[in-house]
């Protein structure tokens, strides 16, 4: 049945545009199943880096609807989403630190993390609130771009890009990009594909 | 009249306290309601997404008369610190002494950077990689958790400007909150909400059941006179009174307490009694006994207990004692104008009329003092004069024990004779607190050295800085790290300003920085030199930090509320002596003006009433407070003017002409005081009841108690 969707998608994409009710379809269709727990990577690149940065770690979405990162590489760390609050534990000199913060969407970076949310759990009306939304889709895979509806995010994040393939999201993507075109910040997070055991 | 608007209005509780003897009675007299939790408002909000309390939150950042709302996402922004703490920043805390440290510290950036990569983040860490200046501040901020239940419920920490004890600034502020929160499903909760909630209902109820008392009182004299002048007149000496004992106080003191005011006109109730008995003791055609003589040694004793309490050592009280003492002689030189004045002596004395008995009030009073010394009588709680309801304050104790907010009931002290030395010793205390804060036994401290380290700290970490393998040490662990090698040039370049330079962060800086007004409830002058607090949080294991601090020579740990009760237990012994010796005058002079027996059997009921009083208000209310002891007073101003009228009374017409006066000068007490009893204002409740009980019992006993001879 999925596949039936996918193709149809497929098809779709050939057409001048999608309708809302697709993308609607496809975002309810990538909401993470409860208590699975899936590998990922964020790799990421700013100013202040002279090399990409690699995360690893699992991600799993749990029963209350909050969504957790466990990093395991290259140090441990719990991040746990949830109704647009992030918590963080994480080591540090010996003691457990803990930090919690209320996502302000006005801050990209806030607004990347409250989207990550927001697509696990296919929230469509919070996606709506802060981005324009755009689908593009080849054979099995599909992309949807989001841009930010405010001028003043958009200064730090160009565009988020969420692809997958399927009915399973593989990547979320953020970037920004200067005026001359030049990439200046990316953030990835990808996503196995396959449970992890 | 005209000094009458001069008149400023203070609600501070600490005038209520007895000059301090020790250093922890001075800390809590200084500091009384000034402590940074006295201007925290707690607001729990239900329904809101993390997204919906920040705009809460932003939207009540512009309410006038509000510092700081928690939690704040740009305290993660330079432009958002207080100049002085990031200026200084590189002289707050130890930087890391290995390369190791370094890059512990450095690898911790990277981990923040993995979320939070805007622009001003980016700017902040490149300036400071070990985030000194935003560790410093968050460890008197909202560092900890203000959302539960999986982000279901959200807390916002709201600070006032204005401090704990102005009820009126705090008013205006809970007043804007109310109105910036009534589209939203919220609650609003800490001290200053409950002390305007508080102030309100007290205000309300004492509008209410003072006009009640008085509608009551206006319609059983329009029922017995039947005439506008002598309701008037009655009327009129308590107004007079009142504005007598007002003038008096704005000629003697700065500021009057409003509890004086509320609790000055209740002491003033005793006039009433004084037109009553002039109206009431002439007949249709003006003829009557003469009662000038009874009133005026009722009035002189009544005197002497109001102006003992201007020597009893408080200023409130004292201004209670001059309130009552200036308002009773005007309202009693206002009646003796006003009123008839009956001249007929009585042909044969009282005691050839009537046998005094003097075994039913002995009875009564032993009763009374065999209940109050198997009761514990005495409230010394000074929480209970306010008086918040228990619930509101076990709620208040439960929300500050979830949010993690200083403990209000326990503080350590330090007292040095100069500020540096007290920021030294505020070092030491706090390292010493180090290993119970590692065991659970303590949740937190603040203290001043946290944000304004020492001077001698200040210089060793200059020193540090000028220290040039330190910065080699950074730059090598920077070369082993993912950071490009430009990242902390800012860093680098406050480094070496910072090592250049001969200034310090000083206590000065940070109280100009206007916006760090808990700088001086840290650190603050007093009359012997400074006095630095430490305020705890999550206090776990009380046994073992009062075990650890009673070894700490630097520091005491003051138990705000142990202080108060043993303060006010003291104050009341104090207050019991000038009492007693005040008895001790009335009864002196109604001995010598009067017979022995007489004088016994008067002094016997007002005893009577008064342990009478005091027994039901125990059962009732669970304690007397100091104002319970007020009231106690104006029972045995009223229980005398009865028993003198009584006790006097010298033929059958005396005695009806009397019954008839005392009749109604106890049923208008009695109603206006069992009016107040229904108050669910607690304070309020209890003189109602007291007064109410006592006036009862003195007016039983005084008019049942003798046996007419003739």
């Amino acid at each position: 049945m999925c596949r039936l969707f996918v193709a149809t998608l497929f098809i779709l994409s050939g057409s001048p545009g999608w309708s809302d009710t697709d993308v609607d379809t496809l975002l309810s269709n990538l909401q993470f199943p409860m208590e699975v727990d899936v590998n990922f990577q964020q790799t990421q690149l700013s100013p202040l880096l002279k090399r990409v940065n690699q995360q690893r770690g699992r991600l799993r979405r749990l029963n209350d609807n909050s969504l957790v990162m466990w990093i395991d590489h290259p140090r441990r760390e719990e991040r746990r989403l949830a109704n647009g609050l992030v918590t963080v534990r994480r080591q540090h000199a010996g003691k457990e630190r803990f930090r919690q913060m209320q996502l302000d969407p006005q801050r990209p970076s806030h607004l990347v993390l409250l989207a990550l949310e927001a697509v696990t759990q296919g929230n469509r009306r919070m996606l709506d609130r802060h981005f324009d939304m755009s689908v593009q889709a080849r054979a099995d895979s599909w992309q949807i771009t989001f841009v930010p509806r405010a001028q003043q995010i958009r200064q730090q994040l160009t565009h988020l890009l969420v692809s997958g393939q399927g009915e399973r999201l593989t990547h979320l993507r953020s970037e920004r990009i200067r005026a001359d075109g030049t990439l200046s910040h990316w953030l990835q997070v990808s996503i196995d594909p396959v449970p992890a055991d | 009249m005209l000094t009458l608007p001069r008149l400023n209005l203070s609600y501070d509780l600490a005038a209520f306290l007895p000059a301090p003897t020790t250093p922890a009675e001075t800390l809590l007299t200084e500091r009384l309601g000034q402590g940074p939790g006295a201007q925290l408002l707690f607001i729990q909000l239900h329904g809101q997404t993390a997204a919906g309390a920040a705009r809460i939150a932003d939207k009540l950042r512009n309410i006038d008369g509000v510092a700081r709302v928690w939690p704040n996402p740009k305290l993660l922004s330079v432009e958002h610190l207080p100049a002085p703490v990031w200026q200084h920043r590189l002289l707050l805390q130890d930087l890391p002494h290995s390369q190791a440290d370094w890059l512990d510290l450095l690898n911790s950036r990277l981990d923040d950077l993995s979320m939070l990569s805007d622009d001003d983040a980016l700017t902040l860490v490149a300036a400071d990689p070990g985030l000194f200046s935003v560790t410093t501040l968050e460890q008197f901020t909202a560092n900890r958790q203000l959302t539960f239940n999986q982000g279901q419920s959200h807390y916002l920490i709201v600070e006032t400007q204005v401090p704990g004890y102005d009820i009126g600034g705090q008013r205006d502020i809970v007043r804007a909150l109310t109105l910036a929160l009534e589209d939203v499903s919220a609650n609003l909760l800490g001290s200053p909400a409950y002390g305007v909630a508080l102030q309100e209902a007290v205000k309300f109820e004492a509008t209410v059941f003072s006009t009640l008392a008085g509608v009551l009182l206006a319609s059983i004299l329009i029922l017995r006179f039947r005439k506008s002048y002598p309701v008037i007149a009655i009327i009129l000496p308590l107004i007079t009174g009142g504005l007598a004992g007002l003038l008096a106080l704005s000629l003697f003191f700065d500021r009057v307490h409003g509890i004086t005011l509320a609790f000055g006109f209740t002491l003033l109730g005793v006039a009433i009694d004084y037109p009553l008995h002039l109206f009431l003791s002439v007949n249709e055609k003006g003829k009557g006994f003469h009662v000038w003589p009874t009133l005026r040694l009722g009035i002189i004793s009544t005197l002497i207990a109001y102006g003992a309490f201007a020597f009893s050592g408080t200023q409130g009280i004292a201004q209670l004692g001059i309130f009552g003492f200036c308002g009773l002689i005007t309202a009693a030189v206002t009646a003796w104008w006003l009123c008839p004045q009956p001249t007929t002596q009585p042909a044969t004395p009282a005691s050839r009329y009537q046998q005094l008995k003097l075994w039913p009030g002995l009875l009564v009073m032993a009763t009374g003092l065999v209940a109050l010394a198997l009761l514990k009588p005495f409230n010394d709680n000074l929480a209970e004069l306010t008086p918040i309801p228990k619930q509101t304050l076990q709620a208040d104790t439960r929300i500050r024990q979830t949010l993690g907010i200083s403990n209000i009931r326990y503080l350590i002290g330090i007292w040095c004779t100069d500020r540096q030395a007290c920021i030294r010793r505020t070092t030491t205390v706090l390292d010493n607190l180090q290993p119970l804060m590692d065991q659970g036994v303590l949740g937190g401290a603040q203290g001043i050295s946290q944000i304004l380290p020492s001077r001698a700290q200040q210089e060793l970490r200059r020193r540090e800085l000028q220290n040039p393998q330190a910065l080699a040490t950074f730059h090598n662990a920077l070369a082993q790290s993912p950071f490009a090698p430009s990242a902390f040039a800012p860093f680098v370049h406050h480094w070496q300003v910072t090592a250049a330079s001969s200034e310090y962060l000083t206590y000065r800086a940070l109280l100009e920085a206007g916006n760090l007004d808990t700088i001086n409830s840290l650190l603050y002058p007093s009359a012997d030199g400074w006095v630095s607090l430490i305020y705890l949080m999550g206090i776990e294991d009380m046994p073992t930090l009062q075990q650890h601090l009673a070894e700490d020579r630097n520091a005491q740990l003051v138990d705000l509320k142990a202080t108060s009760e043993r303060m006010v237990s003291q104050y009341r012994l104090q207050v019991f002596k000038i009492l007693g010796l005040a008895l001790t005058a009335i009864a002196g002079i109604l001995i010598a003006t009067l017979s022995l027996k007489r004088g016994t059997w008067l002094l016997i009921t007002l005893g009577a009433a008064v342990t009478t009083g005091a027994t039901i208000s125990t059962l009732l209310h669970g304690g007397l407070s100091l104002f319970d002891l007020m009231a106690l007073t104006l029972v045995a101003g009223l229980g005398l003017d009865y028993a003198l009228f009584y006790s006097g009374i010298s033929n059958a017409q005396h005695n009806r002409q009397t019954a008839t006066a005392v009749n109604l000068c106890a049923l208008s007490s009695a109603v206006v005081f069992g009016t107040l009893s229904w108050s669910t204002i607690p304070v309020l409740a209890g003189i109602g009841s007291t007064v109410f009980f006592g006036v009862i019992t003195a007016y039983l006993l005084a008019r049942f108690t003798r046996r007419i001879m003739v």
